[in-house]
């Protein structure tokens, strides 16, 4: 961990890897390292061409085939969604309230998300969004999605 | 399958129930061990049923080590043993269990008993897998923040079940209120309903669970020995779970929900039209749509309009969570509401009491869904 404490200044922390990041996993990298350059990729099986998210190191779910990464179309409808008014875990960068998605992929799988770009009055059930990688700390990008 | 069904049907009977006191447990701010807890519970539940603990045979546990439990109370030559995780969607299958275990002579008296102590910790998120952790990056996670989505979305596809969801929690609040043991028995109104914050919007604070410490405990045991006097017999009993990645389901567990309906009734050799009191695990209240959903005791996506139409309170069609629910009387996870149908159809249930309640049906409703008849 990087860290910057000018006098009179807020500590800044560059923290590459913060305790709310699932733990780094070597054969998940190229999902975490295409995501500063704005990119989703998901393993996908070329045998049966079924997706997978959460990234999983075993192989494809429905056949046991091995998978291999693929960018995302970055496609999706909007299932549903929930607000935090209070923040309920210390140490998260975004404050509240903050808006987690529940998204429906063009690939054709379930995936969690948080809102980037807009606002929950914005949001719809069945709304058509965009994938949008989301700067929550310095160097700390998760997944977000936008109305398109 | 008939033969299944044939066997198992009525072959149990619940003829013991111990409950601690949650509201005096709470009252005295001091957590207890989930182990005294379970004691105190077993102890009551033999003393419902005049038993003795060296007359159990069978011991299953949630949230609690068997081997500690049957060390600390005693228990010997134990020949059915069973050790479950949690309560909740695990509670038909441990009562199937106990079933099948009496109907064909493996056991003669089974102990089934949960305890939950802020003293333990329970991991137990639901999520499946690696799926936990990704949740946490965005802030979320567990059950509760699944169901909130899974509401918004029932909302969008059947209509604003806001309204439903408070009357539930009202409900289960004025049930509580006849309910000494009950944790939080102060009325609430649909004013204090909207005034109370969002834990995850669209659900607020009395949408949801409570925690709180007490343990309860069931003593099962065959039918044909215990016809006469108290008992409770289970008439019918089915699980089914369909496991995915996320703990929400895009149709509300409704498939797993009518196969485990199907398969209990089918057994009781009733239909949802002959139920005179339901029980249903609301870790959340939008659980209860589901269930009744699920279950057939609604059309699908009218459960709303079903508890809007006031179905589901003490004076209507279908009573609801006699004793307060989980976010009333307290998070027993399902194992008080059990033992609240038993104490219904015996009917001592004293101020709460549904006149000439005669049979009664506990479902939960999550990815591992479970229903069980009980009859008097
Ligand atoms: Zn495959």
């Amino acid at each position: 961990m990087a860290m910057t404490n000018e006098p009179g200044d807020r500590p800044v922390e560059h923290d590459p890897h913060p305790d709310y990041l699932p733990p780094r996993k070597p054969w998940a990298e190229p999902y975490w390292e295409a995501l500063p350059d704005g990119k989703l990729l998901l393993q996908h099986c070329e045998q049966c061409n079924a997706f997978a998210y959460p990234p999983v190191d075993e192989r494809c779910s429905v056949c046991k085939s091995p998978t291999s990464w693929r960018e995302a179309s970055g496609q999706a409808r909007l299932w549903s969604w929930i607000v935090f008014h209070h923040e309920f875990f210390a140490g998260y960068p975004l404050p509240a309230p903050y808006t987690v998605l529940m998204l429906e992929l063009a690939e054709g799988i379930r995936m969690l998300a948080t809102l980037a770009g807009a606002e929950p009055a914005d949001l719809a059930c069945d709304a058509p969004m965009e994938f949008l990688s989301r700067e929550v700390a310095p160097g700390v990008f998760i997944p977000g999605f936008a109305p398109a | 399958m008939a033969d299944r069904n044939h066997v198992l049907r009525g072959a149990a009977s619940v003829i013991g129930v111990g409950s601690t006191d949650y509201a005096a447990l709470r009252a005295t701010g001091q957590p207890v061990a989930p182990l005294e807890l379970a004691s105190r519970a077993i102890r009551l539940a033999l003393e419902d049923c005049q038993l003795d603990i060296s007359d159990i045979d069978g011991l299953m546990t949630m949230n609690l080590l068997w081997d500690e439990l049957a060390l600390r109370e005693s228990m010997q030559d134990l020949r059915v043993i069973a050790e479950y995780s949690a309560g909740g969607r695990w509670v038909v299958p441990a009562l199937l269990q106990a079933t099948e275990s009496l109907a064909v002579g493996s056991a003669d008296a089974i102990v089934v008993v949960l305890a939950l102590s802020q003293l333990a910790s329970y991991a137990d998120s639901a999520a499946p897998g690696a799926n936990t952790a990704f949740e946490a990056m965005h802030a979320t996670g567990g059950p509760g923040a699944h169901s909130a989505l899974m509401a918004r979305r029932y909302s969008h596809e059947f209509g604003d079940c806001g309204a439903a969801l408070r009357e539930i929690a009202i409900s289960n609040r004025s049930n509580a209120n006849l309910n000494s043991r009950a944790v939080y028995q102060n009325r609430i109104t649909a004013d204090d309903y909207h005034a109370a914050r969002y834990i995850a919007d669209p659900l607020r604070l009395f949408d949801y669970c409570m925690v709180n410490d007490g343990a309860v405990a069931l003593v099962l045991s065959r039918t044909a020995e215990h016809s006469a006097g108290r008992a409770v017999s289970i008439g019918g009993l089915a699980a089914s779970a369909r496991q995915g990645t996320h703990y929400s389901a895009p149709d509300f567990y409704f498939r797993q929900s009518q196969d485990a309906a199907a398969e209990m009734f089918a057994m009781a050799d009733l239909t949802a039209a002959d139920i005179d009191l339901i029980q249903i695990y609301d870790n959340y209240t939008p659980s209860v749509l589901f269930a009744l959903d699920g279950f057939g005791f609604t059309e699908r996506g009218s459960a709303g309009r079903f508890v809007e139409e006031g179905n589901i309170t003490r004076s209507g069609s279908l009573p609801l969570n006699t004793s307060g629910g989980h976010t009333s009387e307290a998070y027993m996870q399902g194992m008080n509401l059990v033992a609240e149908a038993v104490t219904q159809l015996r009917g001592e249930a004293g101020e709460r009491q549904v006149a000439g309640a005669a049979t009664a049906c506990f479902m939960c409703v999550t990815p591992l869904a479970g229903g069980c008849v009980l009859w008097r």
